[in-house]
């Protein structure tokens, strides 16, 4: 019974999670249908990002050449550009062929074939009879080029022909056609019976719900009287129910959005995407997806909080303080200890901040909770414990950028959602300039990040004077600073209180961390992962993650699985605490030197690597020397300042500097690691990548070039996600 | 910092010197397949342990040496010029 | 051609006044401190290269780590020469100003029938070479220089190549008049930073600067 249940509630959930990608995914990168009118390509291009799809119509009047007109442009800005194929406005398989080089020479690999409108033109009365030209004509290379080839579906039927005829045309389009997009859509529940008949009459095509953006009432007016009012009285015949689209106070699509995300979310294939009738209102029908976005990205959030209080194992609040302070009850611990399980669905060796947060986002997002996390030590003993806890998303290139911007959105609402204060300060970054050249890649860096809307810009000495007063930026230093890159929302965190909420709150959800539990050996037969062999006995798993620092490659060898990676120590110290003074983060890439003023009062710093590989954590006098040159030159007044303690973290170093994350040749054996020296900000985004890689056996895209092959062929990622500039 | 004794110089601190990693033996890159070239130049064994390795005493003879060091004490066994044996 | 006729800079600034020697912009500077620092860069100054333990180190007779004041393969004007054994194989010669053609003459010569492999090269202008001369002078060097400068360890006439403020450097020891003496050689683009470093370590012992004369090495 209980079994039932908790199977049930664990079905749910991950129904949920799936809604919630699918929605997010649907939001990211939908297509945008257009028309070809003049002016459409200046709204395309100052308002569409390019990961969005943007499908060009075909009109009667004007016939095919305004389309490819388009069509071309806009894939010569860089789009990912569909040209609708009007079959009745084709006149004869060369106009055909014509047409489809020029589509070809503009790299576009994506056509949507419709009947059209009116008389026929040529010999294609219907779509059914172009796509079957196309077919026949493949031998001699017509449309070889063709990646994909859309055909349209009428879940609220056509005005002219029977559901019964439009099934049977389907099928009949099906072999030579490769997705479907619906006609504008209002219920998502027609939308989702349609798609049950359609898979029931042996329709397999995936399939591209077509919605409505943003109407306003004036626009769609005009454009009605711009594209002829025959023609838009056809649209609205055929596109039933548009007139809802007249409402007053305009229409939003978001209720249908969601439902048919919820609706569709079992079979990716059911919502392979969002096709998305912007009628003329290209710029509105952006910034509704931008705000979906958003609000998608917080409601998963918001949803994730709500379910936390489902099994708090004794929720921290002022008045819970009180209370025990008030009876002296000792409090209780924090995360339960086990006795370790037979075998574990998932086991994740390491219990640094990206095994916790693996384990945690398996449990909250995808319902995984038979889940062990075993750490060799105590938990945050590595690199999570050792880092310079700063935080920031200021990378050079947008991939970077992105990555870091959500590690950095996790982080931010961490201690809400974890119920656990991580100390989270945000204080602003600063990134010195000591040159010309630097400056110049100061104000590239400033532009990429506003341009993935994250806060970064160049400022001047003055201002970096006024912001950091005990700065030497007299002209007279050997570095001078000519300015920085500020970047406010960057800070620091207490990095235990990271691990400790994590784990805290992934045992809340069932999660057994093991501490003290070393994995000696794993098992792998058949190329499948079987279970690992520890200090306290053997555990099966048909999935084991390899989410440590500096030990990777030997865990990894324990799995036959070769890594390209080298680990090094890499060392900070801290100095003893002195009154607040230092409000923001600096940092100098010239000098390799990293500061930050910690709660306490500390000064914490830190610099570059060890020169040579070593899995030695002890200190070095060379280093301290180098640092404190370093730092004196930045601050000559911190001379007095007396060093309280110095300590060393390994770092895996890869040859292109970002991490190896995802599946192995071994099956079931993952790995997220090669994280160098800036591991630890990518926690909360590395686990919840990780988490969704475990969860949907699918490479998340955010990770997808990180994965272990890249070396095997050649394509290795330099800076592209994980920043190898200024790490 | 450690000390590497070097056969030329005596012990100097390892700052001196280029560290050049872990010795492992070249494919014939005539022969070599792509999957045989690209192990060798990515794949590290990265043992905790005794390892053989290449260092360049950039600041002093500016030779090249094969070290045998400990990567968890950092302890040094032997030095010798490179190509004087004990390479893999 | 005229002592002021200008052919080379030191990339070492000279500290004022300003005179010329030997076609050299140099300091004219003469301090009477118990240590100072000379640019001597204006020395001629050749590389040798060839096979450590070979036939041409035979014939310089000079080992790796020592310098020596002779050598039976070379003679230099006014017998003013070093010859040191800076590296396996590699040897830097020394001579007064405006010598190195003569000193690269008589290497070839003494190259004659040299199986191994012989190089010579000209660095005078590539190179920046430095005299700490001074009883404290391995005060001064202990604070940028990692190395044991002890009598027992570097003593007289001792060569080696190590790190001095972080930098390659050439280090000699080499005593003048019984009185403590170092020559450090480096690379020209270097030279002005090692100059400042020493200075800037020497002011607690109270180092001075005082220009090259052209008389010895």
């Amino acid at each position: 019974m209980t079994e039932t249940l908790s199977s049930a509630r664990e079905l749910s959930r991950a129904l949920e999670a799936m809604q919630r990608q699918l929605l997010e995914a649907a939001l990211r990168r939908p297509r945008y249908e257009v028309l070809p009118l003049d002016g459409t390509a200046d709204a395309v291009v100052d308002h569409v990002p390019r990961e969005v799809t943007v499908t060009v119509t075909a009109s009667p009047r004007r016939g095919m050449e305004p389309t490819l007109a388009l069509s071309e442009s806009l894939a010569r800005q860089g789009y990912r550009v569909v040209p609708h194929l009007a079959a009745r406005l084709v006149i004869d398989e060369s106009h055909l062929r014509d047409m489809l080089c020029r589509i070809s020479e503009a790299g576009i690999r994506d056509i949507f074939v419709i009947a059209g409108d009116g008389e026929p033109a040529g010999v294609f009365p219907d779509s059914l009879r172009l796509l079957s030209a196309l077919r026949e004509g493949q031998g001699d290379g017509l449309g070889q080029h063709l990646e994909q080839v859309g055909v349209a579906g009428y879940p609220e039927g056509h005005p002219d022909v029977s559901d019964a005829q439009l099934t049977r045309a389907l099928l009949a389009k099906q072999p030579s056609s490769t997705y479907l997009v619906t006609q504008l859509c209002f219920s998502a529940r027609t939308v989702s019976a349609w798609v049950d008949r359609m898979r029931a009459a042996g329709v397999s095509l995936p399939v591209y719900p077509g919605v409505a953006g943003v109407v306003d009432q004036r626009k769609l007016l005009r454009v009605a009287q711009r594209i002829g009012v025959g023609q838009s009285v056809r649209f609205l015949r055929k596109h039933h129910g548009l007139l809802r689209l007249l409402s007053p106070g305009g229409y939003r699509p978001d209720g249908l959005v969601r439902e048919l995300a919820s609706r569709l979310a079992p079979s990716a294939d059911d919502m392979a995407g969002l096709h998305v009738y912007t009628l003329g209102a290209v710029a509105a029908t952006e910034r509704w997806r931008r705000e979906a976005l958003e609000q998608t990205l917080e409601a998963v959030d918001r949803h994730r909080s709500r379910r936390r209080r489902v099994a708090p194992p004794s929720r921290y609040s002022a008045l819970a303080l009180v209370r025990h302070g008030v009876t002296g009850q000792a409090w209780p611990r924090a995360w339960d200890r086990h006795e370790p399980r037979d075998g574990y669905d998932v086991v994740i060796v390491g219990g640094g901040v990206h095994g916790l947060a693996t384990a945690y986002y398996l449990a909250t997002n995808h319902g995984i909770d038979n889940v062990a996390v075993l750490e060799k030590s105590y938990i945050g003993s590595g690199g999570s414990g050792r880092n310079t806890a700063i935080l920031r998303s200021n990378y050079l290139t947008a991939e970077g950028v992105q990555f870091y911007d959500r590690s950095l959105q996790l982080y931010r609402r961490l201690a809400e959602e974890l119920n656990f204060n991580v100390m989270f300060s945000r204080r602003g970054h600063l990134t010195l300039a000591h040159s010309d050249a630097s400056l110049r890649t100061m104000r590239w860096r400033a532009e990429v990040n506003k341009l993935s809307g994250v806060d970064s810009e160049v400022i001047d000495a003055d201002e970096v004077q006024r912001l950091v007063p005990y700065l030497d930026t007299s002209t007279a230093a050997r570095y001078p600073i000519l300015g920085a890159l500020y970047h406010p929302p960057g800070g620091i965190i207490r990095h235990d209180a990271v691990v400790w909420g994590y784990a805290r709150a992934a045992s809340a959800f069932g999660v057994h961390v093991h501490q003290d539990t070393e994995v000696t050996g794993i098992d792998v037969n058949d190329g499948r992962v079987r279970g690992v062999q520890t200090t306290r006995g053997p555990i099966a798993a048909p999935i084991v993650v390899n989410a440590t620092a500096g030990w990777s490659s030997l865990i990894s060898a324990m799995a036959g699985v070769r890594m390209p990676v080298q680990t090094f120590p890499l060392q900070a110290a801290v100095t003893e605490p002195v009154r607040p003074f230092l409000h923001t983060v600096v940092v100098s890439g010239t000098l390799h030197v990293y500061m930050s003023q910690t709660a306490r009062g500390e000064i914490v710093f830190g610099a570059s690597v060890d020169p040579f590989a070593s899995y030695s954590t002890r200190g070095s006098l060379d280093f301290l020397e180098g640092l404190a040159s370093h730092v004196l030159e930045l601050m000559p007044s911190l001379a007095t300042l007396r060093v309280l303690r110095q300590w060393a973290g390994l770092c895996d170093m890869t040859p292109d500097f970002a991490p190896i994350m995802g599946r192995t040749h071994v099956e079931g054996f993952l790995v997220d690691v090669g994280w160098g020296t800036y591991g630890f900000k990518a926690g909360p985004v590395s686990g919840e990548a990780m988490a969704e890689c475990i969860a949907t056996g699918r490479t998340p895209e955010l990770i997808s070039a990180f994965g272990l092959h890249r070396f095997a062929e050649g394509e290795l990622v330099g800076e592209k996600g994980a920043a190898a500039v200024g790490h | 910092m450690i000390l590497l004794p070097c056969p030329w110089c005596g012990p100097r601190a390892a700052d001196e010197y280029a560290y050049l990693g872990e010795l492992t033996p070249r494919p014939d890159p005539q022969r070599a397949t792509r999957t045989e070239w690209r192990d060798y130049l990515y794949l590290r064994a990265n043992l905790a342990g005794w390892t053989t390795e290449r260092w360049y005493h950039r600041m002093g003879c500016r030779r090249y040496l094969t070290v045998q060091r400990h990567t968890v004490s950092n302890d040094v066994r032997s030095v010798a010029a490179a190509g004087s044996g004990g390479e893999p | 051609m005229p002592e002021t006729a200008v052919v080379a800079r030191s990339p070492i600034a000279p500290a004022p006044p300003e005179t010329v020697v030997a076609g050299w912009v140099v300091s004219g500077r003469r301090s009477t401190a118990g240590l100072v620092l000379t640019d001597c860069t204006p020395l001629a100054k050749v590389a040798v290269k060839a096979t450590p333990h070979g036939a041409m180190q035979e014939r310089l007779h000079v080992p790796f780590g020592r310098a020596a004041r002779r050598s039976p393969a070379l003679q230099a004007p006014g017998d003013a020469l070093l010859v040191i054994g800076s590296g396996p194989g590699e040897w830097l010669v020394v001579a007064p100003p405006g010598a190195q053609s003569r000193l690269l003459e008589q290497l070839n010569a003494a190259a004659a029938g040299v199986t191994e492999l012989v190089t010579l090269l000209d660095i005078t202008h590539g190179r920046a070479l430095v005299r700490l001369t001074g009883d404290r002078s391995p005060d001064l060097l202990a604070k940028e220089c990692g190395l044991d400068l002890a009598d027992a360890v570097v003593r007289n006439g001792s060569a080696l190549r190590t790190a001095v403020a972080k930098l390659a450097t050439d280090l000699v020891r080499d005593d003048r008049d019984g009185v403590r003496s170092y020559l450090l050689h480096c690379e020209r683009s270097s030279g002005q930073y090692l100059f400042d470093a020493l200075r800037d370590a020497g002011r607690e012992f109270g180092v001075d600067v005082t220009g090259f004369e052209p008389a010895g090495i």
